[in-house]
């Protein structure tokens, strides 16, 4: 037994480097795959089999498919909702539908990259809930699959000009609208008389009481939307079209966004933890708000109080408001990545998460309250009538209240906003 | 590439030919595991650090990158914040690690085996076994402004809203705080471990027939030896504490967060060239993590030489002749502090207890206004999978992480120390979980395998291998070898001196070293969403999704089940026998 300790040594670093050989080996691999899987992609879109057939026939290849469908899995509101429609494609449409719940819908843009940088044509992923950055970035990286969206008998009925542009990015059918949503603030009834009807109103509370006021940290996804309120509201109203295109030039931009820094920098002391700290999102302040640490928080779903308050998650003094001048508003939608597997399976749950049924319960406040992206007045008239059926709950907005949303600037002012944001306030 | 493969398989091939017939390395079973833990742990290590160098140095050819650049590092040194948050990574990391240090040099010097030390191992069992995650919301929920402690002090007042004081707070002092809350458990394990296989009751004897108090034997004697055995556990929980992404999200600052957030946050922008600096700081870290394992190994062999010194300049006072020396009251003061510690890990318990079955529970109120169990069955609807899937995970890892440390230490046992194996088995710890999986994904993947159960397995086992190896190393390599030589004369076959003699004896070592391994399978979140591609739901991913949302209710349920499991399999693994009381009279 005491024996020979240095051949084994021996061997074990010939063993490392026998790994480290094999290692190269497989790390130079999946590059070059990678990129030429990158060229087929480009050359095969649309996908010719599923081009050529009929909807009956999507349907039934899709039976039996299994589909992992990434959404954000952050709300038992919206994880409930997803299990009722599973189950409904299970019971209709003969597909399994897997609710992969993720934090955060970057992480599934990472999987998409890596599967991709690994060369591989089948991926992990079938539909994915996306909008904005991420959609972006898998537009940018050709990961996306279509354009799929005038397939689906249901788009018929989708509103006029519904999702021809995300976050000034055209989405050229490359995902389904699936949600409209609009930028709410909710406020503590209890503690403030009257909701600060504007971001100037804003600082007055926050001069009022100190401490009481926060936003979510940029770049977060409710943290960024605050900043481009902010800077449409502190802008000159006729000024405003030049975020409709991009950034011109770095002067531009320091012109156009001065007041916005001005008032971030009077704000910034004032607020909770001395702004030393800010929530990491909306969902963080609204917790905040629930306990009365913060008297103000935000969210991007218009009857996320109604749902909230008749849960138990906030108390019954929280009111939703918006600003006089309008509120942001966003729309987000469902796409189907390049490497999706079971794309069949894939349209046929879009289609069903599109219909009347699907979007009539995901506006009930008591369930969702997330804004359908239906025409609900062109719906056949049984079909509408799910939609008249819905409740109004204490703390719901209205459509008159919520008034015209206004658009999202073109992506390029969101990236040079972070970039100064970060410059500016993270020491 | 299939040339450099082929002739990979030729070396390997010929190396198992050739060594046999030359005698150097006969085919035992133990060998044959032991090559396997290498090549497991090697293959994956070396994938995911390929995947970290390349990027690092500019090469990224399917964002465009196909040449060696600086420009990662560029960007990296260009970021906002950067020296901010190296001071972060060091106050919460350092502070964190030096805290559970003390507590544990307070609980070896001042309680353990005795009667109140007991009792606090016996309370500490559910901290061992929280998650990480859980326990820093426990904490959280417990000592913010709107916190429970606060409510409490705030409850004759009639006050309306929460005072206001930064916590957490901007320095990384809670952070510190709170991993330091949970990593002394861990420490005070291995430190029971590491006392259960010393001759103390040989050692106070002796020195209580000399005169002087147990107090001052515990602390001059006994704590020097015990931090010596830990020495590898203290550098887990370092390089631990300085790469921690969850809980330094929520106990961290987050206007400049730590290295190790900073690249969670690089790696999750939707701008993939994002990744390149990510990977420079992912490297960064990595060098962070090994240069301060390696001051931190000085200072502490300098400190036992101090306490050496020290021990031997200071005489003691003999017991009879002062009743209350320093000594006692350092017992004295260090059994108040622990005292303290585990109340407030407990009450973080509670409160996500409470949190679980409370469907209203708004500041300034004590105690939940409406009750329920509507959490409980919401969760039970939409959690069946995960509870199953971080069960069969945890059982199926822990069990091979066992099994493949024994047969590692066979093999270490029978060539000597093999110093290179170590580092080897070290280094998933050493490397920030998020960057180092990625690179291990994209080899994953181009091997032809799909994200699921093989891949999240390899990952875990990553991870709690290692921890059930450290935990494993101390009562393995104090085990009373003479035993086994008794048997082996007897004429006993190898294999079943080792499962009749040594592993029959160590059962109770054998059963908490399981346990940990299935507590660190629990607790994963990278591997499990890397390489599951999200096919593998647990507990813990389950969590975290909740955590980013705004229901704190259902939160505290799911921390709830991921604590249970392995808190279930501690208490299992305290009711072995201890090996000691089975008698080796038969053979």
């Amino acid at each position: 037994m005491e024996t020979n300790h240095k051949p084994g040594r021996r061997r074990a670093l010939a063993l490392m480097g026998g790994s480290l050989l094999l290692m190269a080996g497989v790390s130079a691999n999946p590059w070059s795959t990678a990129l030429a899987y990158a060229a087929d992609a480009k050359a095969g879109r649309p996908v010719p089999e599923l081009a050529s057939l009929k909807w009956q026939e999507i349907a039934d290849k899709a039976r039996g498919q299994r589909i992992d469908f990434h959404a954000w899995g952050g709300s038992e509101a919206t994880n409930a909702y997803l299990r009722d429609q599973a189950s409904i494609a299970a019971r209709q449409q003969g597909i399994e539908v897997r609710h992969v719940k993720i934090s955060d819908t970057a992480e599934s843009v990472s999987t998409l990259l890596a599967e991709k940088a690994a060369g591989r044509s089948d991926g992990s992923i079938d539909v994915i809930w996306i909008n904005g950055e991420n959609f972006r970035a898998l537009k940018q990286a050709e990961l996306v699959w279509g354009p799929f969206v005038e397939r689906l008998p249901n788009s018929d009925y989708l509103l006029e000009e519904i999702g021809a542009r995300d976050f000034g990015l055209a989405t050229d059918g490359l995902e389904a609208p699936w949600g409209r949503a609009q930028l709410i603030f909710m406020y503590d009834s209890a503690l403030l008389e009257s909701p600060p009807r504007s971001m100037q109103a804003l600082l007055k509370v926050a001069r009022e009481h100190p401490g009481r006021v926060t936003y979510p940290q940029p770049p977060s996804f409710h943290g960024t939307t605050f900043l481009k309120q902010a800077l449409l509201e502190l802008m000159p109203v006729e000024q405003r079209e030049v975020l409709a295109s991009p950034v011109a030039s770095d002067a531009q931009f320091a012109e156009v966004t001065a007041p916005l820094w001005d008032y971030l920098d009077a704000l910034h002391p004032l607020m909770w933890a001395q702004g030393e700290r800010q929530p990491a999102g909306a969902e963080e302040q609204m917790k905040l708000l629930a306990q009365r640490s913060v008297w103000i928080a935000l969210t991007f779903v218009p009857q996320e109080v109604a749902n909230a308050r008749q849960e138990g998650r906030l108390p019954p003094t929280i009111e939703p408001y918006i600003h006089d001048g309008g509120t942001l508003g966003n729309v987000h939608y469902l796409a189907i990545p390049a490497s999706a597997p079971h794309k069949a399976a894939a349209l046929v749950w879009i289609n069903q998460l599109m219909s009347a049924e699907a979007q009539a319960a995901k506006a009930d406040p008591s369930r969702w309250g997330d804004d359908t992206v239906l025409d609900v007045a062109r719906l056949p008239p049984q079909e509408r009538a799910a939609f008249d059926a819905l409740p109004r709950l204490p703390g719901s907005m209205s459509p008159e209240a919520l008034g015209t949303p206004l658009s999202e600037p073109h992506p390029s002012w969101t990236d040079a906003l972070e970039a100064e944001w970060a410059r500016r306030y993270r020491n | 590439m299939g040339a450099t493969l082929s002739q990979l398989t030729q070396w390997v091939a010929d190396r198992w030919r050739v060594a046999p017939a030359t005698g150097h390395a006969p085919l035992t079973p133990a060998r044959v595991l032991r090559w396997g833990v290498l090549l497991l742990l090697l293959g994956p290590t070396a994938l995911g650090l390929a995947g970290l160098v390349a990027p690092a140095f500019g090469l990224w050819p399917t964002l465009g990158f196909d040449q060696v650049s600086a420009v990662a590092w560029q960007r990296w040194w260009a970021l906002p914040g950067l020296a901010e948050g190296f001071r972060l990574t060091l106050v919460s990391g350092l502070g964190g690690t030096l805290l559970a240090v003390l507590l544990t040099m307070g609980w070896v010097s001042a309680a353990a085996g005795t009667r109140f030390g007991e009792r606090m191992e016996r309370l500490l069992a559910p901290i061992l076994a929280m998650p990480h995650l859980a326990l820093a919301l426990g904490l959280l929920w417990l000592a913010a402004p709107s916190g429970v402690l606060m409510r409490l002090l705030m409850a004759p007042f009639e006050v309306l809203v929460p005072p206001q004081y930064p916590l957490p707070d901007a320095h990384g002092i809670t952070l510190a705080v709170g991993l330091a809350l949970k990593e002394a458990p861990f420490l005070m394990l291995m430190a029971q471990t590491a006392l259960s296989r010393l001759p103390v009751t040989a050692q106070l004897q002796a020195g209580q027939a000399l005169g002087y108090s147990i107090p001052q034997l515990r602390w001059r004697i006994l704590m020097p030896q015990v931090m010596r055995a830990i020495a590898l556990p203290i550098g887990a929980v370092l390089a631990y504490s300085l790469a921690v992404v969850d809980v330094a999200q929520v106990l961290g600052p987050t206007r400049t967060p730590t290295l190790a957030v900073r690249l969670v946050e690089l790696w999750r922008d939707s701008d993939p060239t994002a990744r390149l600096p990510a990977s420079v700081g992912a490297l960064m870290l990595a060098l962070l993590v090994i240069g301060m394992m390696a001051l931190g190994a000085a200072l502490g062999r300098s400190l036992l030489t101090w306490h050496r010194d020290w021990v031997l300049s200071h005489h003691p006072a003999r017991a009879s002749r002062l009743a209350l020396t320093s000594d006692v009251m350092f017992g004295r003061v260090a059994r108040g502090v622990l005292g303290v510690v585990t109340l407030i890990s407990l009450l973080a318990f509670v409160v996500i207890g409470v949190q679980s079955v409370a469907r209203s529970w708004f500041f300034p109120a004590l105690l939940p206004s409406r009750w329920g169990w509507e959490s409980w069955q919401q969760a039970l609807a939409g959690l069946g999978d995960a509870f199953s899937n971080s069960l069969w995970l945890a059982l199926l890892v822990a069990t091979l992480a066992v099994i493949l440390s024994v047969a590692v230490f066979e093999r270490e046992r029978e060539s000597g120390r093999l110093r290179g194996f170590v580092v080897c088995l070290y280094l998933p710890l050493l490397l920030p979980q998020a960057s180092f999986l990625f690179g291990f994904q994209v080899g994953w993947l181009s091997l032809g395998a799909s994200p699921g159960w093989a891949g999240v397995v390899i990952g875990h086992l990553l991870f709690a291998l290692p921890y059930a190896w450290l935990t494993l190393a101390g009562p393995w390599a104090r085990f009373d070898t003479r035993l086994e030589q008794a048997a082996r004369l007897l004429g006993r076959p190898r294999l079943e001196v080792l499962i009749g003699i040594r592993l029959r004896l160590m059962l109770r070592p054998l059963a908490i070293s399981w346990a940990v391994a299935f507590a660190v399978s629990i607790a994963q979140y990278v591997p499990t969403v890397v390489l599951g591609g999200g096919r593998v739901p647990t507990l813990t991913t389950e969590t975290l999704a909740l955590a980013t949302g705004s229901d704190p209710r259902l939160t505290a349920v799911a921390a709830c089940l991921q604590a249970c499991l392995p808190l279930l399999v501690f208490l299992l693994a305290r009711a072995v026998p201890a090996g000691r009381s089975v008698s080796p009279t038969r053979g």
